[in-house]
């Protein structure tokens, strides 16, 4: 199963990376990835007042000794990070050629295999109007195999409803992490509010954002009734010069929107398009994002 | 406007259903997309879930309905109902002459008759033919078997004439035009200013009179003729006759320009009806041109000017080649203006015949022929010349031209001859006199030398005895004296003009009162100039490589008291009966149907809609 999801040979160029988490997360598990938690390792990073009730172990006693002053020495910890790995699979995304919920599937697997390479803790789960089927956690390498087995196992299924479905997420995982999510955001519903849901729990959040070529550059014209495959409504529309443009300056206008909002709120967004080959996305595109080193 | 086919107003029925198509929404083909979300919002024709929309204001629309009533109309075959000609065929006669050049009817009676004559034109059935005939000194068939459109493109090209009326002329050709057809008409579109035509038997031909003009008030100058002065012949008095051709006395000023300058005026009383004359005595000697005017403008100012060429003869020289004819020396001899010399046959050969302009050879002929005229009295026989020296005996004068101008007062019956030689007349040459077949007096221009031939010895008879030889000598002399005006007959216009050519001419311009110009080569024979449409007068000038060798002008005038009489006559006498105006015209209704039109005009939208729809897209 795993052969079949991801070549063998970019699983074994994807050992390699790891996935890089910029803000602090407080975990109990020492693994190894590097974090800016200060803690127990011998990375020593700064010092700061003794209060009562710290370790006694940790006073720098050479300072007391010249300066009189009790202070208590910081060091780096290392831990683990908790990777969540989020798929839309709304009917919106089950469209294009390449199929988006086909890359979705296969970034997020690519991904998780990064993060079980590094002993990370990765949790993946589906969502569209609810939250899916939920897969992990899981935390060595060994346990890929069943991260691709449940990654093929997913079909696209109902609308995307940001809000319930990441509320819900959060909910039910007390452990907050790197929350990587794929969707094309080809929804009413508004998904800065799931998003905020994640962040107030404390989740790093970094943004997939996946769109067909067709949704960026129509090619499409004459008089046509544009039915949606996710919702079955439809639009009436007279497809000549004037409606593309105007279609492009709404799309311009969209994704300034999303771009924005996730600069506001330090969320790592990065919009690609299905017709980028699945390797190029990992080596280049997402590491030159800082999503993965 | 009534329909021929109201039917084929059911086809607006069809634009109900036009407008339903504006109210449907346009069919569309399904497409799946990912999702709507950015397509929403996009244009306000974009989103609308109603099978109806409203209707709104489109230019397309209206462009489609007006197309569509046009289609109704044209197809419900609309006509308006006017009276036409029964006839299958008429004869428009349009009076062109001078007469219609009248301004009492705006703007002119011409224009007065083409507009009358667009009319009837109009009036006739879509299918009936015209021939129009423009009528003047001789009618011109301008178009003939012609269809309604081809009339009208006629009637807008044709112009007025300043010539004389010959409705006679036009009325026969008009006859014999309809002779044998039937349901045809003959329209006369005139003043009616035109002689009586009592000997024109017209038959069963249906002919009309539309008669044009409203007032006859015109004085005019109808006479203007010189001679001169039996004090000083020097001289010339001028004669001019003025006509008033409206019914009261009026005062005019008449004024005579002696080569463009003013030399004398006179006031004239011309009682209604009647004329005035008057004599200008003090024309200085040498004046070439006089043209009498008269100042006051009235409706008809073509006939307000007229001119006059005087003789412009000088002294010429004339050689007389003879052994001793006492006759002809004295005959020649009493000729005016004249500067004889005489010499005999063997001494010819030394003399330089350039010198004289006119010759006598007397019983001798060279072998060269000088350039100039000549009188040749019993020539040997020569290449050009074919006389044998063989006489006929006691020939007797059995017939001559009296009215020819050599011949004036000259009673050639009374000549008796003893013989005569036997001449075969060349083709340039007319036989003015002859005996049973036999020339007794020839003349004609050989190659631009005008010759006279007497083909008998003076001596032979008793010619020279006769009171009418020095008569006959003078004439000879008046046809063979070079740069004689009357060689340019001044004829009324519109009327051809012949220009001799000079012998030695290889180019003659003449330059019309409007100082345009045509230049001919004469090619030794006389030119035939018709170009006299316009009054004033016309210079001739005769070049050789470039040198002048001649001036000569003539004047057109238009001194026809015809003419001049603009008075419009309401009835046209014609075959001993009054031909009144429109009598017995046969109108009938008749339909006439602007489908057409109609279809032109949807064609017109059609292609406009067609641009329209291609600009918006």
């Amino acid at each position: 199963m795993a052969a079949s999801f991801l070549e063998p040979v970019l699983l074994r160029r994807l050992e390699r990376l790891g996935l890089v988490s910029r803000k602090r997360v407080a975990n109990q598990i020492k693994g190894e990835r590097r974090s800016v938690q200060r803690g127990s390792s011998m990375n020593f990073v700064d010092y700061r007042e003794y209060v009562p009730g710290d370790d006694v172990s940790q006073l720098d006693w050479n300072v007391y000794g010249r300066l009189d002053h009790l202070v208590v020495k910081l060091f780096e910890d290392e831990q683990n990070v908790t990777v969540h790995l989020l798929v839309d699979n709304s009917k919106s995304m089950d469209w294009g050629d390449p199929n988006k919920l086909q890359l979705a599937l296969q970034l997020a697997g690519g991904l998780g295999y990064v993060g079980l390479s590094n002993f990370d803790r990765v949790q993946c789960a589906t969502f569209s109007d609810t939250l899916g089927v939920t897969f992990g956690p899981a935390r060595n390498q060994r346990e890929a195999h069943n991260l691709f087995a449940y990654l093929t196992e997913v079909k696209p299924a109902g609308e995307t409803n940001f809000e319930a479905a990441l509320r819900s997420y959060v909910m039910q995982n007390r452990r907050p992490g790197l929350a990587i999510v794929f969707t094309d955001l080809l929804s009413h519903s508004s998904f800065e509010t799931g998003v905020k849901c994640l962040l107030e729990r404390g989740y790093e959040v970094a943004l997939i954002h996946i769109l067909a070529p067709a949704e960026v550059r129509p090619s499409i014209g004459g008089d046509l009734k544009l039915v949606d495959r996710e919702t079955g409504r439809y639009v009436d529309v007279t497809l000549n010069q004037r409606a593309l443009n105007l279609y492009r300056e709404r799309y311009q206008g969209w994704t300034q929107a999303i771009e924005g909002f996730c600069g506001r709120h330090g969320i790592l967004y990065q919009r690609i398009e299905t017709s980028e080959p699945l390797d190029k996305l990992l080596f280049q595109t997402l590491r030159k994002r800082g999503l993965v080193a | 406007m009534n329909l021929v086919a109201p039917a084929g107003l059911a086809f607006a029925s069809l634009i109900p259903i036009l407008i339903i198509f504006y109210l449907l929404k346009v069919r569309r083909h399904e497409q799946e997309v990912s999702s709507t979300y950015l397509w929403e919002q996009l244009h306000r024709d974009l989103v609308a879930h109603e099978p109806w929309q409203r209707l709104r204001t489109s230019l397309l629309l209206l462009l489609q309905i007006l197309l569509m009533a046009l289609l109704t109309l044209g197809l419900a075959r609309p006509f308006f109902t006017a009276n036409a000609q029964a006839s299958d065929n008429v004869v428009l006669l349009l009076d062109a002459s001078a007469s219609m050049q009248a301004t009492d009817v705006k703007p002119s009676r011409f224009e007065a008759a083409r507009n009358a004559a667009r009319e009837l034109v109009g009036r006739l059935s879509d299918d009936a033919t015209g021939t129009i005939v423009r009528v003047k000194d001789h009618p011109e068939v301008l178009v003939q078997g012609a269809t309604k459109n081809q009339l009208f493109d006629t009637l807008n090209h044709v112009s007025v004439s300043t010539g004389t009326t010959n409705m006679k002329e036009a009325l026969q050709l008009a006859l014999s035009l309809n002779k044998g057809k039937t349901r045809s008409q003959i329209f006369v579109i005139s003043d009616g200013a035109v002689p009586p035509m009592d000997d024109l038997q017209v038959g069963d031909a249906e002919v009309h009179f539309l008669p044009i003009g409203a007032s006859g008030e015109n004085q005019g100058i109808t006479v203007l003729s010189s001679r001169p002065d039996p004090g000083d012949p020097q001289r010339q008095h001028i004669f001019v006759r003025v006509e008033n051709f409206g019914q009261s006395s009026v005062f005019n000023l008449l004024s005579l320009y002696v080569d463009g300058k003013l030399m004398d005026s006179t006031d004239l009383q011309i009682p209604g009806r009647g004329k005035a004359e008057h004599v200008f005595t003090n024309v200085p000697p040498g004046a070439k041109v006089v043209e009498a005017r008269l100042r006051d403008a009235d409706q008809f100012p073509a006939d307000n000017s007229a001119w006059l060429v005087l003789n412009q003869v000088g002294a010429y020289k004339l050689l007389l080649v003879t052994q001793n004819n006492l006759f002809l020396e004295k005959a020649v001899n009493l000729l005016p203006n004249v500067e004889v010399f005489k010499t005999e046959p063997r001494r010819y050969v030394g003399i330089d015949p350039s010198q004289y302009s006119v010759f006598v050879f007397d019983g001798y002929l060279p072998q060269d022929l000088p350039n100039g005229n000549m009188l040749l009295i019993n020539p040997p026989p020569a290449e050009w010349l074919p006389i044998t020296t063989d006489t006929i005996p006691r020939p007797k004068v059995t017939s001559y031209d009296r009215d020819d101008p050599l011949l004036n007062y000259v009673q050639f019956s009374d000549m008796q001859l003893s013989k005569v030689k036997d001449v075969d007349p060349p083709e340039w040459a007319k036989v003015l006199a002859q005996s049973g077949g036999h020339p007794l007096l020839l003349a004609g221009n050989n190659a631009g030398r005008k010759m006279v031939i007497l083909p008998f010895d003076l001596h032979w008879s008793n010619f020279g005895l006769l009171p009418g030889f020095p008569i006959f000598i003078s004439n000879v002399m008046n046809y063979l004296q070079p740069n004689d005006p009357s060689e340019i007959k001044a004829p009324s216009p519109g009327d051809s003009v012949l220009i001799q050519p000079l012998p030695q001419s290889d180019e003659i311009t003449v330059r019309k009162p409007d100082g345009s110009s045509r230049t001919f080569k004469p090619a030794g024979k006389p030119i035939g100039y018709n170009d006299t449409d316009a009054t004033g007068l016309y210079q001739v000038s005769q070049r050789s490589q470039g040198k002048t060798l001649q001036e000569q002008m003539f004047a057109i005038n238009l001194t026809s008291p015809a003419e001049s009489d603009i008075a419009p006559h309401a009835t046209l006498e014609l075959g001993g009966a009054k031909l009144r105006p429109n009598e017995a015209i046969d109108w009938t209704p008749a339909k006439h149907e602007f489908w057409p039109w109609v279809l032109l005009a949807a064609v017109c939208l059609l292609t406009f809609e067609w641009y329209w729809y291609h600009r918006r897209s």
